[in-house]
């Protein structure tokens, strides 16, 4: 079962460019997800083909890159 | 008699000194000319985007750092090129095809200053490029609307977006657009910008005719509009692409581009694309691509296309313009954009506020491509056909004065308000 993260959105949004684990990326036509989907989300293929949004995966990963960045950046005056 | 040799052994000694001073001073000023270059390698790493600049003080600025499969490509590249530290990374947003080999980069040099737009990204590329920026105990600054990097005094770098944030699902318009300036040529490098952060950089005033232009979005029909085209006016455009499946670059960008007589290089089919800048010319590796085979489709249908919306006036005038006005300094250049040398016997340069007019000499022309500067007030002078003499006295109103360029049958070619 494929994962990966949503890494941006090509032909105006009808393609959606997964970022797989090993840093590959994977095309998908935005009709294969069941539900809405952004940049940023987690998500994993179905048995069936499909490919569904982790919500929970997707806003813990979140919360841990924003956490880095935080630190990371410089305060802007 | 005694006075005379003594006078004659101080006269050669201060003879002596004086040659030592001016070819010192020669060769000080040879040396410090002849390491003049300004060198902008697009970098072939497929579908993706990686662009070296080597300022010419030596030192070098890396915008985009490919897929993750380039890495090796880049750093090659950058080895081969003497390159040990860069003095500015920008990642132009956080897109797999952008930032991919950012962290071997990262690993592999020594980073200066380090610039992104502040949009978080999830993707494995992105925490490795952060993770990378940790360990080296980097800081990142925000890339945006005025920022500048000093690396070198003869070279202007300008950011001019993103002039704003956008939604998290369009990272594209959060793209660093940087412009580098150096004498009277100029590069833009604008990432994926979409037509929506084209816009605003319009709105917000700070776009300025460029004479390279990377192609945003490698060739993507949502960027590069006409409304673009017009405000940037470049000489020559670079598109960075490789195989891809989402259509890039479209046959629509294409025949705007051709529309506006660019000349075009690119990646997939020419390999890494190098343009050196004097600081007044820019030389290529490569020789531009012709039209025919720019495109699997043929750009014929396009065309008509392209033809079709532009006004009937538009295609009558000649696409001679004023590019830039300095009220100050009393200088005025004009820009030949279009596809054939132009005569511009009979032609005038109007400042409509005191109505004074410039009359082109007789036989004046200016080639398709190249510049002309007019100069008037204390510093005018003439070296023809860059140069242009109108008269020692002052012209141009500092408060503000309109220019106007009228060809020869008194039609309005070009202004600038």
């Amino acid at each position: 079962m494929r994962k990966g993260v949503v890494d941006r959105f090509e032909n105006n949004g009808d393609i959606v460019v997964i970022e797989l684990e090993d840093k590959t990326t994977l095309p998908v036509a935005k009709e294969k997800f069941a539900c809405e989907v952004h940049v940023n989300d987690v998500v994993y293929e179905t048995e069936c083909g499909l490919w569904k949004v982790d919500k929970d995966e997707t806003q813990s990963r979140l919360e841990q890159i924003q956490k880095l960045m935080d630190e990371l950046w410089e305060k802007d005056e | 008699m005694l006075g005379n040799s003594k006078n004659a052994k101080l006269l050669a000694v201060s003879l002596f000194l004086l040659l030592l001073i001016i070819l010192t001073a020669c060769n000080f000023t040879f040396t410090a000319r002849h390491s003049s270059d300004l060198v902008v390698s697009y970098i072939d790493v497929g579908q993706g985007l990686s662009v070296l600049v080597k300022f010419p003080n030596g030192t070098a600025m890396l915008y985009d750092a490919g897929p993750n499969k380039s890495a090796e490509t880049i750093i090659n590249y950058l080895k081969s090129h003497s390159v040990n530290k860069i003095d500015a990374l920008i990642l132009s947003h956080p897109d797999s095809d952008h930032i991919g080999a950012a962290d071997e980069v990262i690993e592999t040099f020594t980073i200066g200053s380090f610039y992104m737009p502040k949009v978080v990204h999830s993707t494995q590329s992105y925490l490795d490029v952060l993770n990378a920026a940790k360990a080296k105990k980097l800081t990142i600054k925000t890339a945006q609307k005025a920022v500048t990097i000093s690396l070198d005094p003869d070279v202007k770098v300008t950011m001019w977006g993103p002039v704003k944030e956008y939604d998290l699902d369009d990272t594209n318009n959060w793209s660093a657009v940087v412009s580098i300036t150096y004498g009277s040529t100029s590069f833009l490098l604008t990432g994926d910008a979409g037509q929506e952060a084209e816009d605003d950089m319009i709105n917000t005033g700070v776009v300025e005719p460029q004479t390279v232009l990377q192609v945003s979005h490698h060739g993507s029909k949502y960027s590069t509009s006409t409304e673009f085209l017009s405000a940037v006016m470049p000489t020559y455009a670079v598109i960075s692409v490789g195989e891809n499946s989402y259509g890039h670059p479209s046959e629509e960008t294409l025949s705007r581009l051709q529309s506006y007589n660019v000349h075009v290089f690119r990646t997939d089919k020419q390999g890494t694309v190098v343009a050196t800048s004097d600081g007044k010319t820019i030389t290529w590796n490569v020789e531009p691509i012709g039209w025919e085979d720019s495109s699997p489709v043929g750009p014929t249908g396009s065309q008509t296309d392209a033809a079709s919306t532009a006004t009937p006036e538009q295609e009558i005038l000649p696409k001679v313009v004023i590019i830039s006005k300095d009220l100050k300094e009393e200088k005025v250049v004009i820009k030949n954009n279009d596809t054939v040398d132009i005569d511009m016997s009979g032609w005038e340069l109007v400042s409509v506020k005191g109505d004074q007019i410039f009359k082109f000499p007789d036989g004046f022309v200016l080639k398709k491509g190249q510049t002309v500067t007019i100069t008037s007030g204390s510093k005018a002078y003439e070296d023809s056909p860059k140069v242009l003499k109108w008269t020692i006295g002052n012209i141009w109103n500092n408060d503000g004065d309109p220019a106007e360029l009228r060809d020869n049958k008194g039609r309005v070619v070009s202004s600038m308000p």
